[in-house]
Order: C-alpha cells, then sequence, then structure tokens
C-alpha cells in the first residue's frame, strides 16, 4: 500500500490528487469501498488541514491501522517535499536575478489564474447547501476584507451553515 | 529556537486550516510575513505558486517556506507540523466514529461548512491577487492608486493560465512551468 501511495505522491499534483487516491483505494485495489472513501472525503474536508493529507491518513489507517495511516501520509509528502527542498534551494541561489524574476512573476501570475480557476469550479457543488451565499460571501468578507480571526470566522459560519443545514431542514 | 518556532506555527496553521490550502493562504501571509517577517509578500506569493510545481498535497508550500526560513530540516519540521497534527486527528475521529457515514448530522456539517470554505478559499485567492496584480502596493484601496500599479503582464498570465485550465484537461503543474517558460521569453 505505501509502495503504490508513493507513486502516487511522486507523479500526482493538487487538486487531482483525490480522483487519483480514489482510482487506487477504491477502483484498482478495492481496499476500501465507495461509501467508505466518501465518508473519508467528508472527514478530510471537514476535520481542519490540508485535505490531500488527511485523506491519505484516513485511508492508510483503513487499510493497516495507525502505522498504516503513518505510512500512506509520509508516502503522499515525502517525494514532493524533496522536490520542494531542491526547488528552494534553487531559488536561494537565483534570488533577484532579471531571469529568475521573469520566470517567477509568470509562475506567480498563472498559480493565481489557476487558483481563480479552482474556485470557480467548486462553486456548482456548494450552491446546493442551504444559504450557500451568505455563508460563502459572509466568510469571504468578513476574513478577507474584514479581516477578523480565522478561527471566529470558521466557527460562526460553520456553526451557522450546520444550523441551515440541519437534518430536517427543507432543502434547496 | 527557530525549528520549534517553525512546528508551532505550521502546527497551529494545520490544525486551524479549513478550506484546504487556499483557505489557509491569508492566515499563513499573516502570520509569516507580517507577524514573524520570514520573507517578503512577494516571496511568500513566490513561496505558493512553487509549491504548486512539486507533486503531491499543494499544502507542501508550507515546507517550501521552513526551506526559506531553517533549511531541509526547517522544510521538514514545517511539514509536519502542517500534515501531522490534522492527520492524526482526522484518523482518531475515524477510529472513534466508525459509523459517521449515514448519520445525518455528517451531511449537514459538510453542506454548512462547504460554502465557508469556498469564501475562505476566495480570500486566499484574494491574498495572492494584490501582490500579484497590483505590486508594490499591497491593497487593492484606494483603487486610483492600485490600477496606477497595474501589472498588465502578470494579468495575462493569469487570465490564460486560468482560461487554459477552465477549457483542457492540462495538467496543472504543466500550466505553471508553460508560463514560467513563456515568461523568459516574453518581455
Amino acid at each position: 500500500m505505501a509502495r503504490e501511495v508513493l507513486l502516487l505522491g511522486m507523479t500526482g499534483f493538487g487538486g487531482g490528487m483525490s480522483a487519483h487516491l480514489f482510482s487506487l483505494f477504491v477502483e484498482r485495489r478495492r481496499w476500501v469501498n465507495r461509501a467508505e472513501f466518501l465518508e473519508t472525503v467528508t472527514l478530510a474536508q471537514v476535520l481542519p488541514g490540508p485535505n490531500i493529507g488527511n485523506m491519505a491518513a484516513i485511508l492508510g489507517y483503513r487499510v493497516g491501522g495507525w502505522i498504516g495511516g503513518a505510512l500512506a501520509l509520509a508516502a503522499i509528502t515525502v517525494p514532493g517535499l524533496a522536490i520542494v527542498m531542491a526547488l528552494g534551494w534553487l531559488y536561494g541561489r537565483s534570488q533577484e536575478t532579471p531571469t529568475a524574476d521573469r520566470f517567477l512573476a509568470a509562475v506567480t501570475a498563472a498559480a493565481l489564474g489557476l487558483i481563480v480557476t479552482t474556485v470557480a469550479r467548486l462553486i456548482p457543488g456548494v450552491r446546493r447547501s442551504n444559504g450557500a451565499w451568505l455563508l460563502a460571501v459572509g466568510a469571504f468578507l468578513a476574513f478577507g476584507i474584514g479581516k477578523l480571526p480565522l478561527v471566529a470566522v470558521v466557527l460562526i459560519g460553520g456553526a451557522l451553515g450546520v444550523w441551515l443545514n440541519r437534518p430536517g431542514a427543507s432543502r434547496r | 529556537m527557530i525549528l520549534l518556532e517553525l512546528l508551532a506555527t505550521f502546527g497551529r496553521l494545520g490544525l486551524i486550516a479549513f478550506g484546504g490550502a487556499l483557505g489557509i493562504l491569508p492566515e499563513m501571509q499573516r502570520v509569516v510575513v507580517t507577524e514573524k517577517g520570514w520573507m517578503t509578500t512577494e516571496q511568500f506569493v513566490q513561496a505558493y505558486a512553487i509549491g504548486q510545481l512539486a507533486p503531491g498535497p499543494n499544502m507542501l508550500t508550507a515546507g517550501f517556506i521552513g526551506f526559506h526560513v531553517a533549511g531541509p530540516a526547517g522544510a521538514v519540521v514545517a511539514a509536519v507540523g502542517m500534515f501531522v497534527p490534522p492527520a492524526a486527528l482526522c484518523v482518531a475521529v475515524t477510529s472513534l466514529w466508525r459509523r459517521l457515514y449515514g448519520n445525518p448530522w455528517a451531511d449537514s456539517v459538510q453542506r454548512g461548512v462547504a460554502p465557508v470554505a469556498l469564501g475562505l478559499m476566495a480570500a486566499g485567492a484574494l491574498t495572492l491577487a494584490q501582490p500579484i496584480l497590483f505590486p508594490g502596493h499591497g491593497a487593492l484601496w484606494p483603487l486610483s492608486e492600485a490600477f496606477v500599479r497595474f501589472d498588465g503582464r502578470s494579468a495575462l498570465f493569469a487570465a490564460a493560465a486560468g482560461l487554459t485550465l477552465a477549457t483542457t484537461r492540462v495538467n496543472p503543474a504543466v500550466v505553471i512551468v508553460t508560463a514560467g517558460l513563456l515568461g523568459l521569453l516574453i518581455p
């Protein structure tokens, strides 16, 4: 299991990784069933922390207990971390050179464009929640513009969101 | 000691990170740039972008920042702080609450928290947009001043990359590297 996840850690990128995890754990190896995978996604998103790391840890735990969880988390993060360190070394050596500046300006601008697309893609799924616009715009204004403390925004927004979507509440 | 400080800083960020990597960006910038002074806003934005070039979770940006602050040990410590405590919490909750799925409240929590996470992610996008599109200004207000500083080249690269991802199935890392290479060619 750790070997297969390690391969994912070397080849998968960002947002696409949950699809890779699904194909490995559910479709190819059948280590967990579809419902267990969905439960994992829910937990990884609802609890704090990096979603992919959380998912890998839960899936690894389901396959091989705490050791499995630790191995899966390590396998999915260590290859990228090694590359990040190499990039950090390069970055430290090439900073403030005109070539690096031009490269990095384009790279950061591209990353911004990708983020905007990523956020826009999430909107259709979120719209199914009750009070979706109120919660999303409210959280954006409170945290992004109003600079209110993140924990307060999460607690108040989260509580309001759960209440608006409580069991038995009419669905839009 | 700097390694302990990195561990504590990213450990805290990991445990309050809702909305994934993007949702925590504004808070991470506040701590890393304003509070600790470990890097400039420009370097922070670059750290996020470079983090996307490596395979694996987006939040490896934490490792990049750790490396910038304290070398390889810093990278490891920052990544451990960011990933391990939330993962341990996830596993603990999984083991305690085996029958979560199917519980009506689980669905309520997911549906209730998702819009908040989206709002936090949009705030993360704003955190990056300000220094990239209006370099040297740092804020969108007042608008008149911001537009004097508007970086049209970056805006074009951002629009091209965003549209490429929206309309094709190209790997995001490939989009970023291609943009960087074009950036070398286009003055």
